[in-house]
């Protein structure tokens, strides 16, 4: 295991080009940040992980929910860093990114990346954020929205309303075998980040390991994806007093 | 008794008062055994990796930095074999002065305050088979000079999340909970100030724990080796809560005659999102029989029940009520205990609690009567 680490390291430096991250360095920060969760080998399988719903990621795999590739592909080195920094909402996985220099992300987003399939570096599908220019939020592109919610037939996992309610939410399963409830869009507490962009790139590369397919193919045209992103978004409540006292919370936020 | 020294008593009972050493409560709020954040399985003492990253990310308030200055992520580790940790805690304590009239006299119990460091502990642990097996220590260094709190063999990565511990340990019985001084803490004996030496085993099975400990006994009297101590505890956790029961037997008897503590009794907490609720109710049964002389039994109730909000990351309040009664078949003589609690961890490391407790007690016993109001750093890793 430690002689193919070595050599995932090398072969990672080289696809990297010009300034690769110090992967000795990601190592440190791994150790102190990352294992007591995902483990040694990057398996999912550290001390912390058995109590933890959702569990933590498997690295070896390779299968990322987050990225700005295609579905079954391997994220980027930067989707990584966003993971790290930001977190993810509703689970364990904490922003790192106010304890973390970004050299550290960098370095540990490639320790992380090291432990997975190698290969050519993966094309990326969706824009960085700072790139991605969301169409206008009008009442329109809402409606719009609300029909491509039903086409697609959003609502099998999310629920007519958004809820997370849907009949195929008591058998969704992610790829531990576990249960996972699809996103409810009234609370709003959305995985991948919640701006336009974030949820954009979620329908457009699906999140990987889990029932949330891509749906970058079925919809083709900026207009729909953008449609749907003011559409689901626009589900979102804001928290009464007994959401906000009973209500899920991310223990890091 | 004289008024110096009845304030003496009531601050040195004060001064015991509200030395932290596990949060059950954040343990309950985010679904967790003691096991997920510290070394030791049943609670308390050095924190593991997962616990010190929690420390950093999901206690505090602020986390020191900015765009550019980093502080990166404090690992208790210091290479893969050695791992420390530490608790320091500074008090200071104003306790309210009673006067009692009891059978036309007046009881004076004096108030004052005082600054002081009641703990002061250095944790360290040595693996010497990863995942398996390790050394541990949590030295206390002060007050009152410097013991071993627990120092003990840990086999741990067993199947059913099994362990096992011997040295000198801290017995497994009920909710360990953060206040030592609560009564059902003080009156059942099972605190951090008071250890036995033996082996205990337990195991966590799906969303069962349960732990059992051999001990030489801490009733009084020199360990004859034939006499000992059963601590057990068991129970049911689930994102929600818990529930679960404690009973010990502990023999004290010698050539004087029979002594035999029981205490048994149940728990439970809930989370209901930011809530958090903690019960605990033990029944301690005294059992003696002095040589050639008759046999008695005496009936004592403690009982505990704690109310945490989390109001935003790193600001918490709590109530928690106590009440005990120190024997059963005398009527009036219980005494009641009720702390309201302000919690701020205002950085990593570091929390600050502001705490006023009410005591009610009898007349007679004027020194269990003051409120006092404790401030508390807490520095830790």
């Amino acid at each position: 295991m430690r002689a193919g680490l070595a050599v995932a390291l090398l072969l990672a430096v080289s696809a990297w080009g010009d300034e690769p991250p110090d992967l000795v360095r990601g190592g440190v920060v791994y150790r102190d940040a990352c294992e007591s969760c995902h483990g040694r080998e990057g398996d999912g399988r550290g001390p912390g992980a058995a109590a933890l719903s959702p569990k933590p990621r498997n690295f070896v795999t390779g299968a990322f929910k987050f990225r700005s590739t295609e579905s079954g592909e391997r994220p980027l080195l930067s989707d990584v860093m966003r993971t790290v920094s930001t977190g993810v909402r509703g689970t364990w996985m904490t922003a790192f990114g106010p304890l973390l220099s970004p050299t550290d992300l960098k370095a540990v987003a490639g320790y992380v990346l090291a432990f997975g399939p190698k290969g050519e570096p993966p094309e990326r599908v969706v824009p960085p954020a700072g790139e991605l220019r969301p169409l206008p939020d009008t009442p329109a592109a809402r409606e719009r929205g609300r029909a491509l919610y039903q086409s697609l037939k959003c609502g099998q996992c999310h629920g007519p309303e958004g809820r997370g309610d849907g009949p195929a939410a008591a058998t969704a399963v992610d790829d531990h075998g576990e249960s996972t409830a699809p996103l409810d869009f009234t609370v709003g507490l959305y995985k991948g980040g919640s701006t336009p962009q974030d949820v954009y790139r979620t329908f457009v590369t699906g999140l990987d390991g889990t029932p949330m397919p891509s749906y970058g193919d079925s919809l083709p045209s900026e207009e729909d994806r953008w449609a749907l992103v003011h559409y689901v978004r626009s589900l979102s409540r804001s928290p009464g007093f007994f959401r906000w006292l009973f209500g899920p919370r991310t223990p890091w936020e | 008794m004289t008024d110096g020294s009845l304030a003496r008593a009531a601050l040195s009972l004060t001064l015991l008062a509200l030395t932290a050493n596990a949060e059950p409560h954040l343990a309950v709020r985010e679904g967790f055994l003691c096991s997920q954040c510290h070394v030791n399985r049943a609670g308390g003492g050095k924190r593991n990796a997962f616990g010190a990253n929690y420390s950093q990310t999901a206690l505090p308030l602020w986390r020191p930095g900015s765009d550019t200055t980093r502080l990166g992520v404090v690992s208790p580790n210091l290479g893969e074999y050695v791992s420390v940790g530490a608790d320091v805690r500074v008090q200071h304590v104003t306790v309210e002065t009673v006067r009692t009239q009891f059978e036309g006299e007046w009881l004076v119990a004096p108030g004052g305050n005082t600054l002081r460091v009641p703990q002061a502990n250095l944790y360290g642990e040595l693996t010497v088979v990863k995942d398996h097996l390790a050394l541990y220590l949590d030295e206390k260094l002060g007050p009152e000079g410097a013991s071993a709190r627990e120092a003990m063999i840990l086999l741990y990565g067993l199947p059913y999340g099994g362990y096992a511990k011997a040295g000198r340990i801290l017995l497994p019985y009920g909710l360990r909970l953060a206040d030592d001084e609560a009564f059902v803490r003080q009156a059942t004996g099972f605190n951090f100030g008071n250890q036995d030496l033996g082996v205990e085993v337990g195991a966590e099975p799906g969303p069962a724990f349960i732990t059992a400990a051999l001990s030489n006994g801490t009733l009084g009297g020199t360990d004859d080796n034939e006499r000992k101590q059963l601590t057990a505890s068991a129970g049911v956790k689930a994102r929600w809560g818990r529930v679960g029961a404690s009973y010990s037997w502990n023999d004290g008897t010698t050539p004087a005659g029979l002594s035999v503590r029981q205490v048994g009794g149940g728990f439970a907490a809930a989370n209901f999102g930011r809530l958090t609720l903690l019960s605990e109710v033990d029944l301690i049964v005294d059992t003696a029989r002095p040589k050639g002389g008759e046999r008695t039994q005496s009936f004592e109730l403690a009982a505990h029940a704690e109310a945490d909000l989390l109001i935003t990351r790193g600001v918490g309040v709590r109530a928690a009520f106590g009440y005990h009664d120190a024997n059963l078949k005398v009527a009036q003589d219980h005494r009641t205990r009720l702390a309201l609690t302000v919690e701020v961890f205002p950085i990593p490391f570091l929390r600050v609690t502001a705490t006023y407790v009410m005591r009610d007690d009898i007349p007679q016993r004027v020194q269990g009567r003051g409120d006092f109001f404790v401030v508390q750093l807490h520095g830790f890793l």
